[in-house]
């Protein structure tokens, strides 16, 4: 077959077309270099389909663009959504915590005036000892001795320094198994053994016939006349003598960031002064909150002001 | 046919320098090289500058596409397997 295309010809026809690629590109490119928004235009006109295209792909919501999107991009946005909700939940954590710090700290500063206390960071957690015991940062260079009470908030006795360094004690407490003490239940108004059952519960053992619930206040008068904890849990067996109630002390062991440390041991009370303690905790169960008296008259007498003031605006 | 797979491919090619897509980008290109002269490759080289504004600078991916377009222009003959300059070609 003949072919009047040879391959000599054909190269020097390539080169001649190569030639005038090379050059037309060359002007072209000087051209873009002199003239930018020219070729910008230019090829955002000529480029507007692909920029479509590529904008449908990349955002857009429909079935094909999503299945064309490739699973490793959807993965990392997975893995990036993962990571904000777990900043996100840390820091509200970090919050969490700091507010509650602030809340037990600002309990202990409206502590009694009438005793003086001493606050102290908690060191480790029945979680972290092998007994019910607080490890707490302050010792007797701070003041503390053996047999002080220890509190969280204004007067919720948790337990007695039973050891103390020079820089840390330990604090066992009324949860701890063996420990045995009178409490007093406001309820049915009655007193009661307790006793440590350990992991932050105590227990009370009352005859049946006692009308004893869920939420009843319980204090230790014999330790301090602040409230110990609130029943969490009644065990009562119709068939057996006794019945028990379960208390855990208002704020979980784990929680526990500060606590204030009385400055002298507990002394031994008499009957008559638990008796005291006792009726003069029910007498004051009965009045009302100054905080809400004072809330009460303020929003009274706002009322008045503006009725007042209505009243004198209507006349004007 | 042919035209219409080129087509495709120039089309695919734009569209991957426009989304970034340099893993698919590349690979069609050398082969778009491979198989034809490429000169559509400069063109839409500079679209693709032109499109991200690179002439404000310097037109990097225009620049790569001349050298590479000629140097493959001027290399391939001497691949060839036969090299006689008297042999007929379609």
């Amino acid at each position: 077959m003949y072919s009047s295309t040879k391959k000599a010809n054909y190269r020097q026809n390539s080169r001649n077309i190569l030639r005038f690629w090379l050059v037309t590109s060359a002007v072209v490119i000087c051209a873009g270099l002199l003239f930018p928004w020219l070729i910008s235009t230019i090829s955002a006109v000529v480029l507007y389909p692909v920029h479509v295209t590529t904008a449908w792909i990349k955002d857009g919501d429909g079935l094909i663009p999503n299945y064309l999107r490739t699973k490793a991009s959807l993965v990392a946005e997975v893995e990036s959504l993962r990571a904000q909700i777990a900043t996100s939940g840390g820091t509200q954590l970090s919050i969490n915590q700091l507010t509650e710090e602030n809340m037990q700290l600002r309990g202990m500063a409206n502590a009694a005036p009438a005793e003086k206390r001493l606050v102290a960071r908690v060191l480790a957690r029945p979680s972290q000892l092998p007994y019910d015991l607080l490890q707490i940062g302050r010792g007797s260079k701070d003041g503390v001795v053996i047999g002080a009470p220890v509190y969280t908030g204004v007067d919720s006795v948790v337990g007695i320094v039973v050891y103390v360094t020079e820089n840390y004690s330990f604090v066992d407490l009324f949860t701890s198994p063996g420990f045995e003490s009178t409490a007093f239940i406001f309820g049915p108004n009655v007193f009661s053994p307790i006793e440590g059952m350990g992991g932050g519960v105590a227990r009370v053992r009352l005859p049946q016939g006692v009308s004893i619930k869920e939420g009843q206040m319980v204090i230790l008068p014999g330790v301090s006349s602040g409230v110990y904890g609130e029943i969490i849990r009644v065990e009562n067996e119709p068939t057996q003598p006794e019945q028990y109630g379960y208390i855990t002390p208002p704020l979980a062991m784990n929680n526990l960031l500060y606590v204030s440390v009385g400055l002298s041991a507990v002394q031994v009370k008499t009957s008559t002064e638990i008796d005291e303690t006792v009726r003069n905790m029910l007498r004051e169960s009965f009045r009302l909150d100054t905080s809400t008296l004072n809330n009460y008259s303020t929003s009274t007498e706002e009322a008045v002001d503006l009725e007042n003031s209505s009243t004198t605006n209507s006349e004007t | 046919m042919r035209t219409l797979i080129r087509l495709i491919i120039i089309l695919v090619i734009a569209w991957s320098l426009v989304a970034q897509i340099f893993f698919l980008a590349v690979p069609l290109c050398l082969y778009y090289l491979a198989k034809n002269d490429g000169y559509e490759l400069i063109l839409i080289a500079i679209l693709v500058d032109g499109y991200y504004q690179a002439f404000y600078h310097t037109p990097f991916l225009s620049i790569l596409a001349v050298f590479l377009v000629g140097l493959v222009n001027l290399i391939k003959p001497q691949l060839l397997m036969y090299t006689g300059d008297n042999e007929a070609i379609s």
